[in-house]
C-alpha cells in the first residue's frame, strides 16, 4: 500500500512537471504563431511606498529575427517615448528631445526589476532565468487560467518571486506581480487587447523622419 | 531634484523593461571631408570634421586651412527615462583660440541645457561652420512637459562682444501637439521683441516631415525643415533646411546619403560641400 502511495506521489509530481514543461511549450507556440500586440497596463510600487501608474503599447514579432516595440503611454512624462528591441540593437526614442539612441543588443544586461517584458512572449527565454512552477488554476474574466509562480534562478534579478496568469484557451499571458523577498508588490502589470495584428519590421521601426539618430558602440 | 525621486522605480522598470542597465558606452566613429568657399572677403578652405571613439568618450577633431579645433564628447544612457550628455572643446587658429563647454540632459519631463563659449576672435575664423562673432557667449535652454501633450520651453542667451558690447536674450514658447505640433512664444533678443508661431507635422504616410517657425516683429526669421524618408527602412533621408531673415540674410541646405551642401548670404556669398563617411558613428 505504501509502495502504491508512493508511486500514486511520484506520478502526480512528474504529472506536475510535465504539466508547467507542457504550459511553457503551449504559450511559446501560440506566442511564435504570428505577430501581435497588446497593452500592458498595471501599476509598479516607488521607493517611497507609493504607486505609480504604467501603461505601455506592446508589439511583438516572433521568430528567429524577433522584433518588440515597446511605447510608453504612461506616466505621461514618458508618453511619445519608445524602445524597439532586436537580437542586434537597442533602439530608444526620446521624445522631448527628439532623439534616437541606438545600442548594440550584446551590451545590454539585465538590472531593476531583472525582468525583460518581452519574455512575456517567449517563455523558453524566461525559463532560461525563472524557475517556473504550477499553482493552480483561476477562473478571470477572459476565461479559466493557469497560475504560474517563478523564482529566479539568479539571486541578482530584482525581484524575489513572480506569478503569471495564462489563459487556458488561448495560451497566453494574462498578468504579472512581481513581489520581492518581505513579499512586496513590485509590479502588478495586466495584459489586454491582446490581438494578432500585420505588423511588420517598417511598424515597428518607425520613428519621426527628423530625429536626431546617435548611435553608441 | 525631489521630483526626480519617484522616477527611480520607473527608471528600473524601464531598463527592465528593454533589459538595459545604466552604462556609459563608447560612440562611434566618423570621417567628414568638405570644401568651403567665400566671396568678399575671398576664403576657400578644405575641412576635415573627424569623431573618434576614446574609451568612453568622442574624440572630435575639426581641421580647416588656418585652425584647428578639438573636443571631447561623453553621454549617460538612462534608458527610455533619457540621457545626460556633456563636451569641452579647444579651437586654435591664426586668428586666434576658442573655448567651448555645454551640457545637456533630459529626464522624465524635463529637458535642459547649458552652454558657454569663448573665443578671442570671430568664431567663424576658428571654424567655417560656426556664426561670425568673438567674445564670451552664454546659453541656457530649457524644456519641461506640462502633460503628455503641451510642453513649456525657454532660453536664455548672454553675448558680452569682442568690442565689449553686452547683449541678451529670451525666449518663452508653448507647444501643443495634436495631430501636428503647434508652438506659440514670445522672445526679445538684445532689445528687439518678436512673436513665434511654429508649425511641425508629418504630409504623408511615407513620413516626409515639414517643421516651420517663423519670428516675427523687430526681428525677422523664416525657418523650414523639410525630412524625407529615401527608403521603407528610413536609413536615408533627404533633408532641405530653409532660412531666410530680414534684413536679408538666407542659409539653404540640401542633405542625403550622406552629402551635403550649405549655401548661404549674409552680406557675402558662402558655399560649403561635404562628404561624411560614417563608422557606426552619430548620423
Amino acid at each position: 500500500m505504501k509502495k502504491l502511495l508512493a508511486i500514486a506521489f511520484l506520478s502526480l509530481g512528474l504529472a506536475t512537471a510535465q504539466s508547467i514543461a507542457e504550459i511553457t511549450r503551449q504559450v511559446q507556440a501560440n506566442m511564435e504563431r504570428s505577430p501581435w500586440e497588446a497593452t500592458v497596463t498595471g501599476k509598479v510600487q516607488l521607493p517611497d511606498g507609493s504607486t505609480q501608474e504604467a501603461e505601455f503599447r506592446l508589439q511583438v514579432i516572433p521568430g528567429k529575427e524577433q522584433l518588440a516595440r515597446v511605447e510608453f503611454k504612461k506616466p505621461a512624462a514618458l508618453e511619445g517615448n519608445f524602445v524597439v528591441i532586436s537580437d542586434k540593437e537597442v533602439w530608444n526614442y526620446l521624445f522631448l528631445t527628439n532623439q534616437l539612441i541606438i545600442q548594440p543588443r550584446a551590451k545590454a544586461r539585465i538590472e531593476g526589476l531583472g525582468f525583460n517584458l518581452t519574455d512575456l512572449g517567449d517563455f523558453e527565454e524566461l525559463t532560461q532565468r525563472v524557475t517556473l512552477r504550477l499553482l493552480g488554476e483561476q477562473n478571470t474574466p477572459a476565461g479559466p487560467a493557469w497560475r504560474i509562480g517563478g523564482a529566479p534562478k539568479d539571486a541578482s534579478l530584482g525581484f524575489a518571486s513572480m506569478e503569471i496568469l495564462v489563459l487556458k484557451s488561448d495560451p497566453r499571458p494574462l498578468s504579472i506581480t512581481l513581489r520581492d523577498s518581505s513579499n512586496k508588490v513590485l509590479a502588478d502589470l495586466n495584459l489586454t487587447n491582446f490581438r494578432r495584428a500585420n505588423l511588420t519590421p517598417q511598424t515597428l521601426r518607425k520613428r519621426p523622419a527628423d530625429a536626431e539618430v546617435l548611435r553608441r558602440n | 531634484m525631489k521630483g526626480f525621486h519617484p522616477y527611480q522605480r520607473l527608471l528600473q522598470l524601464a531598463l527592465a523593461a528593454v533589459g538595459l542597465q545604466l552604462s556609459t558606452l563608447g560612440l562611434g566613429q566618423s570621417l567628414t571631408f568638405g570644401l568651403f568657399g567665400r566671396l568678399s572677403p575671398d576664403h576657400l578652405t578644405p575641412t576635415l570634421e573627424a569623431t573618434l571613439p576614446l574609451g568612453e568618450l568622442e574624440l572630435r577633431a575639426r581641421l580647416q586651412r588656418d585652425a584647428l579645433g578639438l573636443g571631447l564628447n561623453g553621454a549617460l544612457e538612462l534608458s527610455a527615462l533619457g540621457r545626460l550628455s556633456y563636451g569641452a572643446g579647444f579651437s586654435l587658429g591664426f586668428a586666434g583660440w576658442g573655448l567651448q563647454a555645454g551640457a545637456s540632459a533630459v529626464l522624465g519631463p524635463v529637458a535642459a541645457s547649458l552652454e558657454a563659449l569663448y573665443s578671442t576672435t570671430p568664431r567663424s575664423s576658428l571654424w567655417v561652420g560656426d556664426e561670425a562673432e568673438g567674445g564670451l557667449k552664454l546659453g541656457l535652454g530649457g524644456r519641461y512637459r506640462l502633460e503628455p501633450r503641451q510642453t513649456l520651453g525657454l532660453q536664455l542667451g548672454f553675448k558680452n562682444s569682442l568690442a565689449g558690447i553686452a547683449s541678451g536674450s529670451g525666449e518663452l514658447s508653448y507647444a501643443l501637439r495634436q495631430e501636428q505640433t503647434y508652438t506659440f512664444g514670445l522672445g526679445v533678443d538684445d532689445s528687439r521683441l518678436y512673436g513665434l508661431l511654429g508649425w511641425r507635422g508629418e504630409l504623408d504616410e511615407a513620413g516626409t516631415l515639414l517643421e516651420a517657425t517663423l519670428r516675427a516683429g523687430q526681428l525677422n526669421r523664416l525657418e523650414a525643415a523639410l525630412t524625407a524618408p529615401l527608403d521603407e527602412e528610413q536609413l536615408n533621408n533627404l533633408k532641405l533646411r530653409l532660412t531666410v531673415a530680414y534684413p536679408w540674410a538666407a542659409t539653404l541646405g540640401v542633405e542625403a546619403y550622406g552629402f551635403r551642401a550649405d549655401a548661404s548670404y549674409e552680406g557675402s556669398f558662402s558655399l560649403w560641400l561635404r562628404y561624411r563617411l560614417s563608422f557606426g558613428g552619430s548620423e
